[in-house]
């Protein structure tokens, strides 16, 4: 009696499967169900991220890629981040600082500012190693992106709050009020753009501290939202052209951030060295 | 008794799997693994010691990252970093120690796949930590990272392979257990794995770049920075990111800020399509050389730009990597 021929057949199927080196075929199909699934989860997580307006790709990351969490534990939605730059507000360095001593009349700021004393979120001449100037950047860009948000995060405070509580805590949390800043620093123009202006760097969130017997308290400052124009994170840094700000010295009304020449308020340039903490030479704690 | 004599008198399934199986688990030498292993690894240790001088900044309880505000930030308390459970500095110290010895440790290849996946715990818990402070580099990072973990990436130019060649010992067996034959189906599907996730991340960089949710207007203010010809100088012109300035370079030359952005475009979309065609792939993985190191000059993200680099050596045969080991090493290479 003959052996059923598709016994043979599959037998002799697998013959030059194991001498070829592949697995078994039950090995070979768990696998390849596994990365089926696997390869189309990184599939909609990486188009998932890079603003896909698609309600298909927004279901299946809400529904599929959002509750397996590894793909957000593995950093495979973090693709929109990949633009590196379209010369939006978002894209533009920042600077953060405290500064000491704030007074009610330091909103129309001027020279009084300036001479006060400021503790700068980090110095990126003291910072050799590029990676670690990129963190404090990444930071502060996603200081701004919470502050920019429209509507306004109810987590907009509390980087800044964080932000402030540490400087103020190396500079034994002095009594009194003291005013957190953080600025945009939009990047110069080319040369071989028509109208080549740098826009003033400006702030675009302000927080008042007050602090009591090492209680800090820390509130939104409304002149950042009345005076600065915090542009949504969406729109582009420059102005129409009727707003372009003048690079002269004429005030810009009750905000009186003098722009000078070369686009950057005077306190700014060179970078404001940090509080002058021997703790802290070069940002660490 | 019948039998199969030809592919065409397989079942169409089986016909329709073959080029499938062949992709996929085709037994492979582990040199190209083994390199990128080595590279991975060299490049994790980095980037985990930069932390040092940040540590209590970014990950102390007085830090610029409480963990209050990151848990109401995620939504939940469910912890994703083991460096939550540290609350002292001593035990932040402790962790930064051992997940450096941990690289290290996977880096030479010792116990690769458990160092391997211990690896992959420490960078997500660094990562999750302080997600604010991340930037391109720790997903692709991952990526490898949880891949290589895949295949038997210390079967060669490693710990484990100097103490498989140890002549006696149940000990040497267990090594050899450990890191498996250096011919073998799993190094195929892990090299896959980071070619085919590889070409994902390229195919969404490119989308990234081309889309960046502004419409697509002549209205002034509107910019695009990409599609513009212009993003090279948007990134290059910054104060503190890139690692050298060549603005001025740039700053009167429109037709080279052009077509350096247009260049790289045109390469990542490219290169995912392409780098599949044995005619371009040596091209393809040569020009990816200046173009991802001309990117880490301008946008000062050395990380990112090398770790791209390093994920592209997937593509280079096991016998093409041992030639140019064998050179590198002054002899000639030897077949497995």
């Amino acid at each position: 009696m003959s052996a059923p021929q598709h016994t043979s057949t599959d037998s002799q199927a697998e013959a030059p499967d194991a001498a070829a080196g592949l697995p078994p075929e039950t090995v070979r199909t768990f696998v390849t169900l596994a990365l089926l699934f696997h390869l189309f989860v990184a599939i909609v997580a990486a188009i998932g991220s890079s603003r896909a307006y698609s309600d298909l790709v927004d279901r299946l990351v809400v529904k599929l890629v959002a509750p397996l969490h590894y793909p957000e534990l593995l950093g495979f939605r973090s693709y929109a981040s990949y633009g590196l730059t379209y010369n939006l507000d978002t894209d533009y360095e920042g600077a953060a600082e405290v500064v000491l001593d704030w007074e009610a009349g330091d909103e129309a700021e001027g020279d009084r500012v300036e001479a006060k004393q400021k503790l700068a979120f980090f110095d990126p001449e003291a910072i050799a190693l590029p990676i670690r100037r990129q963190r404090y950047l990444s930071y502060i860009r996603q200081m701004g992106d919470l502050a920019a948000a429209e509507p306004p995060s109810p987590l907009e405070v509390e980087m800044p709050m964080a932000v402030s509580r540490a400087l103020l805590a190396e500079a034994d949390m002095p009594d009194g009020r003291h005013r957190f800043r953080l600025w945009r620093l939009p990047t110069n123009p080319p040369a071989f753009i028509d109208d080549a202006r740098t826009p003033p760097a400006r702030t675009i969130y302000e927080g008042n501290i007050a602090v009591r017997g090492g209680k800090l308290d820390f509130t939104k400052a409304d002149r950042a939202a009345a005076s600065s124009p915090v542009v949504p994170s969406r729109s582009p840094i420059a102005p129409p052209a009727d707003g372009i700000p003048p690079i002269d010295d004429s005030p810009l009304g009750d905000r009186a951030i003098q722009p000078p020449t070369d686009g950057l308020p005077s306190n700014l340039r060179p970078f404001d060295p940090p509080f002058d903490n021997p703790a802290r030479p070069n940002g660490n704690r | 008794m019948a039998t199969v004599n030809s592919a065409a008198e397989l079942p169409l399934a089986e016909r329709l799997l073959r080029p499938w199986n062949a992709f996929w688990f085709t037994p492979r030498d582990a040199s190209t693994l083994s390199v990128i292993r080595i590279a991975t690894g060299l490049l994790a240790l980095y980037w985990a010691a930069s932390y040092t001088p940040d540590l209590m900044n970014f990950f102390g309880p007085e830090g610029f990252v409480p963990l209050a505000d990151l848990q109401r930030a995620r939504g939940s308390t469910f912890p994703r970093s083991i460096l939550e459970f540290c609350n002292t500095s001593g035990a932040i110290w402790t962790f930064h120690a051992i997940g450096l010895l941990i690289l290290a440790s996977f880096t030479a290849g010792f116990f690769s796949r458990t160092t391997g996946l211990l690896s992959v715990v420490v960078v997500v818990s660094y990562m999750q930590r302080a997600p604010a402070v991340t930037s391109q580099a720790e997903p692709v990072l991952l990526m490898l990272l949880l891949y290589l973990c895949v295949g038997p990436c210390g079967a060669k130019l490693s710990v484990d392979a100097c103490l498989r060649r140890k002549p006696t010992g149940g000990a040497s067996r267990a090594k050899a257990s450990e890191c498996g034959d250096s011919r073998s189906w799993l190094a195929t599907l892990s090299t896959r794995l980071i070619q085919v996730h590889l070409t994902i991340a390229y195919v969404a960089m490119v989308l990234a770049k081309l889309n960046d949710g502004v419409p697509l207007t002549n209205e002034p203010g509107t910019y695009h920075a990409w599609w513009h010809g212009q993003a090279v100088w948007w990134l290059a012109a910054r104060e503190h990111s890139p690692l050298l300035d060549v603005s001025p370079l740039l700053t009167s030359n429109i037709l080279l800020v052009n077509a350096w952005t247009h260049a790289i475009v045109l390469f990542e979309a490219g290169f995912a399509i392409f780098i599949w065609r044995p005619a371009f792939r040596r091209f393809l993985l040569w020009a990816a050389v200046p173009m991802w190191l001309s990117l880490a000059v301008i946008t000062g993200l050395a990380p990112f730009c090398l770790l791209m680099l390093v994920g592209n050596l997937a593509f280079v045969e096991p016998a093409a990597m041992r030639r140019i080991a064998g050179r590198l090493a002054g002899r000639s290479a030897t077949s497995p």
